[in-house]
């Protein structure tokens, strides 16, 4: 069901979802960037519609919401162990076409192969997903080479106006009666998607794990310092460790974390 | 409810086995579903998780023959019988002991690797009747690195068991030299309702499965078990990947016409 809202119907919106969500999407962190005097756009929590970047893309993966770069599991004392708490509210979390074909091959990883994670399932299932519209195509996007440009399993799309209002698709029914009760226009709204980037990505046929012993790899290889840090920059990345930190030198008491 | 396969549960020590200096097996309690070739994770708070194979399995307790190398296992060391430790699992395939019925068999271990396939053997020592002609080779550094002694002595009564130690030594009534020299001396009928399992260190499962396909054993009837670096144990880490297989998944036991690409 498409809308054609203000920001204040927008945040209003917001408002009422505060209860039993956390908003994230990606904002300015004014100063946060890897230079001095630079910024960066990441994920961060949000409250109103004017702190979500719609022109930039974030500079990092919205994985950490679903894979926190540190996550405790259990607290350990002497012989016993506590499971961490459920983070008590959900998460929306506003994202691009290609993040949600990432957020499948996390599903695949996390639920699909193997066991079902008991951590990642138990924050999956109390998230919403807002489609962020892509009226262009940003630096080195290559989402149509890869069939990852369109996606239609969100909760809600949002596409940012130039007059500052935004057109939103809302396939929650909550939430569309919810806008339907405040009157707001209603019209038919297809979030936009880019129909071409400037980089095209050619994928070789018959691609196989062969390609793990390819001579390609030799230069990674031989600049990579063990840092862990293409980790978080690889959005389909889930690799993890795991460590146990104690609070006391005796070390009986402490928690596991997953890294 | 979910399960939180994260949390390790107690288990008491039952039984300690001493073989070695540095080599024991825990007897722990457990009653659940468990196969050969399955390997649980030793989960010790402060000092992290060791993935260990089940050596035996009993009505309710599993055997793990652990092997004192550093900070995980020098822990376990620590306990004895009657105390506790944390255990998570079982994880993994297993070695199905249907694969190998009726047929001539051929176990060929290297040091701590008769651990994993302990419990095959075991099995067909205790079901003669399910097999043919049966060969155990197994090799250790020296003979005070032997496992396992009281099992060998008593397998001895109704298969072929070729013992061997790397270097000679006085007063040791075994053979001496690797286990791959030994190979031309298993009893030989029908190579193809012939099967071995072959489990070791990288090198010596290498040379052994050479050493077999040399004598005609078709790759369909080789099965390895692999060791390699693991954290989860349940298909999400990755740290056991190789290509696109998972060890800690579709592993440890692989058939050697699959196991065969698990090189690196
Ligand atoms: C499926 C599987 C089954 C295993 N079964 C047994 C068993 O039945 N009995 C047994 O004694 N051991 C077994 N191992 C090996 C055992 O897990 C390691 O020896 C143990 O993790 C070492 O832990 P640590 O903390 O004591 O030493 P660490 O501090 O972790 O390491 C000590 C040294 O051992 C090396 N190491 C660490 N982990 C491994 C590993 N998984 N494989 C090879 N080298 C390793 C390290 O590189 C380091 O040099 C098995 C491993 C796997 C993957
Ligand atoms: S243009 Fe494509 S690759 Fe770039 S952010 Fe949008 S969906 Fe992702
Ligand atoms: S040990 Fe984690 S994926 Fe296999």
């Amino acid at each position: 069901m498409g809308f054609h809202v203000t920001d204040i119907q927008l945040n209003a919106l917001f408002q009422t979802w505060q209860t039993n969500y956390h908003i994230y999407a990606p904002r300015k962190f004014s100063g946060g960037g890897r230079f001095s005097d630079t910024d960066c756009v990441r994920y961060g929590e949000i409250k109103h519609a004017d702190e979500i970047v719609f022109d930039k893309k974030s500079d990092y993966s919205f994985k950490e919401i679903l894979t926190p770069v540190s996550q405790t599991l259990f607290f350990f004392t002497e012989g016993e162990t506590k499971e961490a708490d459920v983070p008590k509210k959900g998460a929306v979390i506003f994202l691009r076409s290609c993040d949600l074909h990432v957020l499948k091959r996390l599903d695949d990883m996390y639920l699909h192969n193997g066991p079902a994670d008991y951590y990642y399932q138990r924050l999956r299932e109390s998230i919403k997903i807002v489609l962020m519209g892509c009226a262009h195509s940003f630096e080195n996007c290559f989402c149509v080479s890869m069939g990852t440009n369109v996606s239609t399993n969100y909760d809600m799309s949002i596409d940012f106006q130039p007059d500052g209002t935004y057109l939103v698709d809302c396939k929650d029914e909550t939430w569309a009666k919810q806008l339907e009760a405040t009157e707001v226009p209603r019209l038919e709204v297809i979030p936009s998607h880019v129909k071409e980037n400037n980089v095209t990505v050619q994928i070789p046929e018959h691609l196989t794990a062969e390609v793990s012993k390819s001579t390609m790899w030799k230069e990674y290889d031989s600049r990579c310092i063990n840092c862990g840090r293409c980790n978080f920059v690889c959005p389909t990345c889930t690799c993890f460790t795991m460590q146990d930190l104690f609070y006391s030198e005796n070390g009986k008491v402490g928690e596991r974390r997953r890294i | 409810m979910m399960k939180n396969d994260y949390i390790p549960f107690p288990s008491k020590i039952l039984e300690v086995i001493r073989h070695t200096k540095i080599e024991y097996t825990f007897r722990m309690e457990f009653q659940g579903d468990v196969k050969l070739g399955q390997f649980f994770e030793v989960s010790i708070p402060k000092y992290g998780e060791a993935p260990i194979s089940v050596s035996g399995i009993g009505d309710n307790f599993v055997d793990l023959t652990i092997r004192r190398v550093d900070k995980v296992t020098n822990e376990v060391f620590e306990h004895y019988v009657g105390d506790t430790l944390l255990l998570r699992g079982p994880y993994g395939n297993r070695f199905d002991v249907s694969d190998y019925a009726g047929k001539d068999i051929i176990v060929m271990a290297g040091g701590t690797g008769l651990s994993p396939v302990r419990g095959v053997v075991d099995y067909f020592f205790n079901h003669p009747e399910q097999r043919g002609h049966m060969t155990l080779i197994a090799g250790f550094k020296t003979s005070h690195d032997i496992l396992f002694r009281n099992d060998l002595k008593l397998w001895k009564k109704n298969m072929d068991i070729i013992l061997t130690v790397d270097c000679a030594e006085e007063d040791v009534a075994c053979h001496v030299g690797l286990v791959t020299q030994y190979i031309p001396q298993i009893k030989l009928d029908n190579v193809q309702n012939t099967v071995a399992v072959v489990v070791g260190s990288p090198a010596m499962m290498r040379f052994s499965v050479q050493g077999l396909l040399d004598i005609g054993l078709p790759e369909e009837n080789v099965w390895i078990s692999q060791e390699r670096k693991m954290c989860c144990g349940l298909g999400k880490c990755s740290h056991c990947k190789i290509g696109d297989t998972y060890v800690c998944l579709d592993g440890p036991v692989f058939n050697y016409t699959k196991g065969k690409f698990l090189v690196d």
